[in-house]
């Protein structure tokens, strides 16, 4: 029996030295199929991927692709809802009729968005500075961070007024839950950032690095920054320096802005990068949404047939001067040819007096792919031009700032008076009209409506608008529902 | 041994116990042993006489394997394989025989006797049943914790791929839904042991013949053909599951698979076919009704009628009946063929099964094929090896309806009735946005025309070594793997575009968007465990079983993904005859090894067989947590007194079970706390494009906040049970009271986006608490033996109540979300999983009731939804929502009632759920009729049109300008229902016929499953999964069939 035992506990034991053959490390786990921070912010790659990190937000349906056209249009004098003409597009249309609840989604990816992107930034020039890699590349990464992180809070401060202002990254839910900072400190944190990426971005780029942001781009969105704040003379400034040494020209055509193969052409200050094909039905894929979402509705001349949303109101097509070339470049209207040889019926499901946006259209030429590569422009030379002229007001540069973006307009050469020149003796008041009039029909459709009309104060004055019930309350969105939820200390904006 | 092998102290004195333990235990027993096995056992001056004799059942035929055991000794042996035995006994013994499923039988023999002939009784009580209690077994009647078995007559009764399915309404305090009437189970289903504690993973821990399985989601046990089980016993209370420690929170299902018996040798063939159906069909808009309420809807919103056809209602007629379309009779079938048997030395039990089950959803198919081989050999005295082998292929043709929204059952309520199925070249037709008004896409392309295959292997083995060198001493040694493969594969072909004259058919599924995607996961997982065990009788009083052991687990996981488009071509659907271009994609990981390290212990000692008592110590550790706080402590201790054991009852004939069982223990649930919370992780998937090229660049940056103290969500339960029986168990009842407390829950705490990351952040931040009572009752109402009028009755019902009592530092948060926004919310105080929404009060009547109510919006009119003002502000806004309803039921409930009468059984099983809301998701779409291009129900018909019309269903207006399909609780129902789930009516052809064909055994039988259901649940089926919204559930179907089992 004894003998047995012995057996018996070496068999047990032995069967023991089995798991010990998986050696110290049994429990021992690290992941394998991910990057952490513990083995990340070392070289110039990560570097570089950190800054393209705050990049992709643009292009998201946080901004250019869901957000700001529901914002920027829809909710202007631009646009109405459109889509199916039924309970389609139920978000876009709480936006159109300012009956905006806390819950909107177009007004609570703006906010996500923004802060996504904040987020990385400032992970950026926490990490960036403390790295030793190429200075070259380090003093651009911050640039662009300082750029990017102007950009998105600027956003913020005109969409929602006072924001929560973090410009380092959270370590505890502490530093994460804080109240809402004023509007004018986050304007001089703007401005700060601005004035230093000034310093430490390249005038240009080439080969793959294009689509960066430039110095140029720091100074331009510097002076629309000065504009809405008011200082106009800083504004002018900014303006007047982009427009004499950046080296960038306006197309002769209006339309040249608009082209797959103009993209981050000689107009071009910033555009927000597209390409087509990677991402099907989604607002956050890398291709932008519009083709498909602009379309004419079922008309089949996009790939899936035409969504038809953001329809152009007619009395903004009715605004258009006659000869403007813009209208034919911004807007499908009856009659016009498609690319196949049909017209635009006279009127569509959503749109019955058979309008709908055709700046971003891209056809399905060659490809059936449901999104579109056409880049957006957030920056401009043209609006350079009209910043300088709303800066400087009728004075003979401020007219002609205004003048040249109007001679183009009208397919005149733009550096010589033309036939639609406006006058000089125009008074000042009129004149700053007359600048207004014109950003509303050169930027029209370019996400930027909403916030031009909060800044002129038109938005509580127009007259559409008022008549889809505008409240002095609507000057500024609903602080998200969902983030007053996890941040109680969030106070919500009066009204909503 | 390598003394480096684990840096944790705790651990190394655990590892150095269990090493020493064994031989520790075995000395003294070794010493007193030599000739006499016994220790203690008082010896009188008698001598030793031979009896012999033969163990037959009631039909006579005999009874291998029997233990006989001299009374008070651990004197015995066993019968053999012809029933015969011979033992040296002490005169004026008593002999104890007993075998499992039998009923004991005691002998006293006065003398030397040969011949004794002894018949035992098969025992169909739960007394002396045998209970696997992890790491062993038990007698029911020495159990101290909860524990309830569902035998292997109750799961071959009825037509599940999934055993898990048939576990509904089967024992008491075990909440069983299924998530959806997919073929083969494949939705999954959910077993929730005494309610849920967690936002997160509810699931058991399932072991099968001994292996832990990895958590894999709900429909794990469908690899298992249900005619292998033997018993399903599931251990409820934290005494009785603290033996798997920190994966034991949610219960354990412990399933035993049948094995060979010595000298019983069968042959089985169990087949069944029939038929199935949707019990239910929603009354839908025809096309005609379609267009009324288009036009209307469109004109009240001041919008044109833009198609043509529908200026005409009355034309249009009928239309198509989408229903007819989707839905269909379906076939189901299984053949299950097993052999089991053997001798003394080795026994067998082999099996084999098809089940093939058509989906009651077009394009939905599943078939499994099953091949079984369990054996056990005695290779000596002293040494027993065995092993369990599974091998499994399962082939599930899958269809998107359980996707929820959009899925083949939304789409198909939604999609008018003026849409033709078919366009006129035969291929499926398309909605088009301007000649239909609508553009989603046509169910049935959506169900049929992406073939998605899913394929999965699984070997699920574990062999054994069982060394006892001494009477009641047992090493064991236990290895397994679990082996899963898992291949899916889809193709969608593409579709050419018609032209008939002008009209253009156009197409979503073009040819250039053809694509093929094939994906192969491969999750392994490999087990090793070493126990001892003890069992003794000191002093012919004190029984002490000790268990002692250690397991280690490790799991891999690792998947390949491909997928191309532009197939120019429809018939090769492999990824390799797509085009290499631009559209294509591949991904893969090998997720880091998962490791599990575990000792373990349980004590448990019976005094004179009244008093009872357990205690069990876990001590697991967990490689997802943070070095230095991987491992964990679980205890749990138990008692028990058997009441009617004692001298004052033993003779009440009124009550001969009385039982108190006592418990408390603590468990873990580490799988919502995923793993490595404790860094920051990078997410470097981030993309963008640069360049004149569009050149995608990488971006990186952590999309969620690290937590360094994240930790298993633990359990404390008490349980406090009673087991009764009266009139010699013809009545029993068992009743457990329990309290389970979950102080630390993992919440998934949202963080606001200032944060910089979007992704919610795990915290141990709730508390909650489950308590509840679990009953049983079991009553033989009628006793026939033979052909004699038998008649059983089973009740079990259980009723919990949940309460998340606080979140601690996190915020309520939201949890699922459906197109009308959020439904369920987490707040401290209400129960889990509560919905969450505005409060309707009937509709306006007239423009004064708008006027003089709260502001609700811009476009609310008369025939619009009135919501309450809750916080009486006079405006409705967010602030205006609050706990609507609780998807919890106040109890569920089974009762099977089972008679047999002349080789007839029937059997009639009720299973139910009382008190349960719905959130009918399903009613958005059935409503969106009423504002936009949707189809939907003809509830719809009754619409407010006037004052005093309608105070129930709100007007048609194009927009839904007040937002009606808010989530209120307007769209939500009472979900009680009590359904007839199994009908059975069998024949046993009688015994003399049988011996005719050579056959031991022949029963017909035909059974309906979900034959009735009662409830006022107005979807298709009120089994609408755990979190009790509708989402557009694949419904359960109906099922008529007819089988035959036939034993040789």
């Amino acid at each position: 029996m004894a003998i047995i035992n012995k057996y018996a506990c070496g068999a047990w034991l032995m069967s023991l030295g089995l798991l010990t053959g998986c050696g110290e490390s049994f429990l021992a786990e690290s992941p394998s199929d991910q990057v952490t921070d513990a083995n990340f912010y070392k070289t110039v790659t990560d570097a570089i991927q950190a800054t393209n990190a705050i990049y992709s937000e643009l292009g998201k349906g946080g901004q250019y692709n869901y957000a700001l056209w529901g914002i920027g249009d829809i909710a202007s004098d631009l646009s109405n809802t459109g889509g199916g003409g039924g309970g389609d597009g139920i978000e876009q249309q709480q936006l159109d009729n300012f009956n905006i609840p806390t819950t909107n989604p177009l007004t609570t990816r703006l906010w996500q968005g923004c802060y996504i992107g904040i987020g990385r930034a400032n992970i950026v020039l926490q990490k960036v500075p403390a790295m030793t890699i190429d200075p070259a590349i380090q003093q651009r990464c911050i640039g662009e961070a300082e750029f990017l992180r102007a950009k998105y809070y600027f956003d913020l401060v005109r969409a929602y007024g006072d924001v929560p202002l973090l410009t380092t990254p959270p370590v505890t839910l502490n530093d994460v839950n804080i109240p809402r900072t004023a509007a004018a400190q986050v304007y001089v944190q703007i401005e700060t950032d601005l004035k230093d990426a000034i310093t430490k971005l390249p005038a240009s780029y080439s080969g793959d690095d294009i689509g960066r942001a430039t110095k140029w781009a720091a100074t331009a969105l510097l002076a629309k920054v000065y504009l809405t704040e008011g200082k106009l003379a800083d504004a002018g400034t900014q303006a007047r320096s982009v427009i004499s040494s950046s080296g960038k020209v306006m197309w002769d055509s209006y339309g040249d802005n608009f082209k797959v193969g103009n993209e981050n052409g000689k107009e071009s200050l910033f555009e927000v990068q597209y390409i087509s094909g990677r991402n099907q039905y989604i607002f956050d894929g890398l291709g932008f949404v519009g083709n498909e979402f602009f379309g004419p509705r079922g008309q089949g001349i996009v790939p899936q047939g035409g969504y038809g949303f953001n329809i152009p109101e007619p009395d903004f097509v009715a605004g258009y001067e006659s000869g403007d070339t813009r209208r034919d470049v911004t807007i499908w209207k009856p009659g016009d040819k498609y690319p196949d040889g049909r017209e635009q019926p006279t009127s569509l499901p959503g749109s019955p007096n058979g309008y709908a946006v055709k700046k971003w259209f891209v056809g399905k030429v060659n490809t059936n792919i449901w999104d579109s590569e056409l880049n957006i422009p957030v920056l401009r030379l043209a609006e350079v031009y009209l910043i300088q002229a709303e800066a400087e007001g009728p004075t003979s540069t401020g007219l002609e700032a205004l003048n040249k973006v109007r001679r183009r307009s009208f397919g005149q050469p733009i550096n010589t008076p033309g036939s639609h020149d406006i006058a000089a003796g125009i008074s000042a008041d009129a004149f700053k009209r007359a600048v207004w009039r014109e950003r509303k029909y050169e930027l029209a459709f370019e996400n930027d409506r909403w916030f031009d009309m909060k800044r002129t104060g038109e938005l509580l004055t127009s007259p559409q608008l008022l008549a889809k019930g505008v409240k002095p309350t609507n000057v500024v969105f609903p602080i998200p529902q969902s983030e007053r939820d996890v941040n109680p200390g969030l106070s919500q904006n009066p009204g909503y | 041994m390598n003394k480096h092998l684990y840096t944790h102290p705790l651990l190394r004195r655990a590892l150095w116990l269990a090493a020493v333990g064994g031989p520790a235990l075995a000395v003294p027993a070794a010493a007193a042993s030599g000739t006499d096995l016994v220790v203690g056992y008082d010896r009188k001056a008698v001598a030793d006489v031979p009896v012999s004799g033969r163990v037959t059942q009631e039909n006579g035929d005999p009874l291998p394997g029997v233990t006989i055991v001299v009374k008070g000794t651990t004197l015995g042996t066993s019968t053999n394989s012809d029933g015969t035995f011979v033992l040296n006994v002490p005169e004026g013994s008593t002999l104890v025989f007993s075998y499992v499923g039998f009923t004991r039988k005691e002998v006293a023999v006065a003398g030397a006797s040969t011949g004794l002939s002894v018949t035992l009784l098969e025992d169909t009580r739960a007394l002396n049943e045998v209970v696997v209690v992890g790491y062993g077994t038990q007698e029911r009647t020495s159990v101290t914790g909860a524990v309830s078995s569902v035998s292997s007559r109750e799961i071959a009764s009825q037509p599940v791929a999934d055993a898990t399915q048939a576990i509904q309404g089967r024992a008491a305090g075990v909440t069983v839904t299924s998530n959806g009437g997919s073929p083969g189970g494949a939705s999954g289903t959910s077993i929730r042991v005494r309610g849920i504690t967690s936002a997160g993973n509810n699931n058991p821990l399932y072991v099968v013949d001994g292996f832990p399985l990895p958590e894999g989601g709900e429909n794990q046990l469908n690899a298992i053909s249900p005619n292998d089980i033997e018993s399903i016993d599931i251990l409820k209370d934290a005494s009785a599951t603290a033996i798997y420690g920190v994966r034991a929170a949610n219960g354990v299902v412990i399933i035993t698979t049948k094995r060979g018996k010595a000298g019983v040798s069968t042959i089985n063939l169990d087949v069944y076919r029939g038929v199935q159906q949707v019990w239910r069909k929603l009354s839908l808009l025809n096309a005609e009704e379609y267009a009324v309420i288009n036009n209307e809807n469109r004109l009240a919103n001041g919008d044109a009628i833009v198609v043509d056809r529908l200026r005409n209602p009355q034309a249009l007629g009928e239309g198509t009946d989408w229903q007819d379309e989707v839905f269909r009779r379906a076939a189901i079938q299984n053949y299950a063929l097993s052999a089991t048997g053997g001798s003394d030395k080795a026994r067998f039990a082999v099996s084999g099964s098809y089940f093939q089950q058509d989906g009651t959803i077009v394009g939905s198919h599943f078939e499994r094929f099953t091949l079984r081989a369990n054996g056990d050999v005695q290779v000596n005295k002293i040494l027993k090896l065995g092993n369990s082998i599974s091998l499994t292929n399962l082939n599930d043709r899958q269809i998107t309806s359980n996707s929820g929204e959009y899925g083949t059952v939304q789409q198909a309520i939604r999609i008018p009735a003026i849409i033709p199925v078919y366009r006129p070249d035969g291929y499926y037709y398309e909605p088009r946005g301007a000649q239909d008004n609508f553009v989603e896409e046509n169910p049935l392309a959506s169900a049929q025309i992406t073939n998605q295959k899913f394929v999965r292997n699984r070997a699920l083995t574990t062999f054994f070594a069982e060394l006892e060198p001494l009477k009641g001493l047992r090493f064991r040694t236990n290895v397994g793997a679990d082996l899963i493969f898992d291949n899916y594969n889809a193709f969608r072909p593409g579709i050419p575009e018609l032209k008939v004259g002008t009209d253009t058919y156009s197409t979503r599924y073009s040819q250039a968007t053809a694509g093929g995607s094939a994906t192969s996961n491969y999750n392994t997982s490999y087990l090793i465990e070493n126990t001892a065990t003890y069992d003794h009788l000191f002093g012919g009083k004190h029984q002490v079983t000790f268990l002692a052991g250690q397991s280690a687990q490790v799991i891999h996981q690792q998947n390949v993904e491909a997928y191309r488009t532009g197939y120019l071509r429809n018939d090769l659907q492999v990824i390799n005859s797509g085009p290499i271009n631009t559209q294509l994609s591949n991904a893969g990981t090998i997720a880091p090894r998962q490791g599990l390290a575990s000792y373990f212990g349980r004590l448990n000692y019976e005094f004179a067989g009244k008093y009872l008592f357990q205690a069990i110590a876990r001590y697991d550790g967990v490689g997802a947590f943070q070095p230095g706080k991987q491992f964990g402590f679980f205890p749990s201790i138990s008692a028990g007194w058997r009441i009617s054991e004692e001298d004052f009852m033993k003779d009440n004939r009124a009550v001969s079970n009385l039982k108190l069982r006592v418990g408390y223990g603590k468990v873990g649930n580490p799988n919502n706390a995923g793993r490595f919370a404790y860094l920051y992780a990078i997410d470097s998937g981030i993309q963008y494009p640069f360049g004149p090229n569009g050149a995608i660049q990488t971006g990186a940056a952590p999309t969620r906040l690290a937590n360094d103290d994240l930790r298993w969500e633990t359990n404390n339960q008490t349980n406090v049970g009673i087991d009764m029986g009266f009139l010699e168990n013809r009545f029993e009842a068992t009743i457990d009271l329990y309290n389970r407390k979950s102080p630390n829950l993992i919440a998934p705490v949202p963080v606001s986006y200032v944060s910089g990351t979007f992704q919610d952040v795990n915290r141990n931040a709730a508390s909650a608490y489950n308590r509840g009572i679990d009953f049983s009752f079991t009553s033989h109402n009628v006793q026939g033996t033979g052909t004699a009028l038998s008649w059983t009755t089973t009740l079990n019902m259980s009723a919990y109540k949940t309460k998340l009592e606080s979140l601690g530092v996190g915020q309520p948060y939201n949890g699922l979300s459906a197109l009308s926004g959020v439904i369920i919310r987490y707040d401290q105080g209400q129960p889990f999983g509560s919905f969450y929404g505005y409060v309707a009060d009937g509709l306006f009547q007239t423009p004064e009731d708008v006027k003089n109510h709260a502001f609700q919006t811009n476009g609310t009119s008369p025939g619009d939804i009135r919501f309450k003002d809750l916080n009486g502000d006079g405006v409705i806004t967010a602030a205006d929502r609050k706990f609507i309803g609780n998807p919890n039921p106040k109890f569920t409930y089974g009762m099977s009632n089972t008679v047999t009468v002349a080789g007839f059984d029937l059997n009639v099983f009720l299973q139910g759920s009382q008190g349960n809301k719905i959130y009918n998701q399903n009613r958005y779409i059935l409503e969106s009729a009423l504002y936009g291009n949707s189809s939907g129900s003809t509830r719809v018909l009754g619409r407010w049109t006037g004052p005093g019309t309608s105070n129930d269903v709100p007007r048609a207006i194009a927009g839904d300008p007040n937002q009606n399909l808010r989530v209120s609780n307007y769209f939500m129902e009472d979900g009680s229902y009590l359904r007839i789930k199994t009908l059975t009516l069998g024949y046993t052809i009688p015994k003399m016929v049988m011996d005719r064909i050579a056959a031991k055994q022949l029963r017909v039988y035909v059974s309906a499953q979900n034959l009735l259901t009662l409830t006022k649940y107005t979807g298709f089926d009120p089994e609408v999964g755990s979190r009790g919204v509708d989402l557009g559930i694949y419904p359960q179907p109906r099922v008529f069939l007819a089988g035959l089992n036939i034993g040789f």
